[in-house]
């Protein structure tokens, strides 16, 4: 959850900047778009241990830090080194959707609120802000199924103290063997994944509609 | 002038961010391996 939320935060405005430069200028957005998600070719597993080798307390980040007299900080093994490798995983499943919304805005509705006198922030808050909530719930949808399901990086960067629900399944099916339970944790899992699917499928049709605009 | 700037910065932490592991994983290869880090100098 609080992963979704921190990419939420942060994929906005990298969507929306990147959403600017393609109604600037067209062909060079795609160009930073392919750039974003170039990384996302790569292996996860493999990215995660460049992160593993990045912020271990002798690693990459924290020789750096001793060079400059701070430190070595304790980056993974705890809360901040998960909510890391899950915001760097997902970080692009939130910019894609939001950006595909925010380039569709016609520019027109944009200029036709400047022009009955909005400033900037006010026609962001009431014209693209509402009309880009189909692609927010869409990101939303994208980051917070996978992120509630992973094991792999809580596994690696929580080294393995952190029980996901993910992780208890794994657990169950590869240590304990114990498939009864290791399924019915899955079927709950899923249960609770469809529902919230029902729950965000409701609001983006409500916000398809115009219902949170009114 | 200040928002372009800090737009331009913000873009450069977040592909900063990005390829951080990806630039980890092209330079490895190339680092001397570490005595005990690495496995290759362990006995056989």
């Amino acid at each position: 959850m609080i992963s979704t939320v921190v990419c939420l935060l942060i994929g906005y405005p990298a969507a929306y900047i990147l959403a600017k430069r393609s109604r600037a200028r067209r062909g060079q957005s795609n160009f930073w778009l392919f750039l974003f998600i170039m990384p996302m070719w790569m292996n996860a597993l493999l990215r995660t241990y460049a992160w593993l080798a990045l912020l271990e307390p002798m690693g990459i980040v924290n020789t750096f830090l001793g060079y400059l007299g701070i430190g070595p900080f304790q980056f993974i093994y705890n809360d901040f080194g998960i909510g890391l490798g899950m915001v760097y995983n997902y970080l692009p499943f939130m910019v894609l959707p939001i950006h595909s919304v925010l380039v569709k805005i016609s520019p027109s509705l944009i200029e036709a609120a400047e022009d009955l006198g909005a400033d900037s922030t006010r026609t962001f808050l009431r014209v693209t802000f509402p009309l880009s909530l189909p692609g927010i719930l869409s990101g939303i949808n994208m980051v917070f199924m996978p992120a509630m399901t992973t094991f792999l990086i809580p596994d690696l960067l929580g080294g393995g103290r952190y029980l996901l629900i993910g992780n208890a399944i794994e657990r169950q099916f590869m240590v304990s063997r114990d498939m009864t339970t290791g399924s019915a944790l899955s079927i709950l899992l899923m249960i609770f994944v469809l529902a919230s699917m029902r729950i965000l499928t409701k609001y983006e049709q409500e916000s398809s509609e115009g219902g949170l605009l009114a | 002038m200040i928002a372009r700037l800090g737009k331009n910065i913000y873009m450069i932490l977040i592909f900063l961010f990005l390829y951080a592991p990806v630039a980890v994983l092209i330079v490895f290869p190339l680092i001397k391996p570490v005595p005990g880090r690495s496995g290759v100098d362990l006995p056989p």
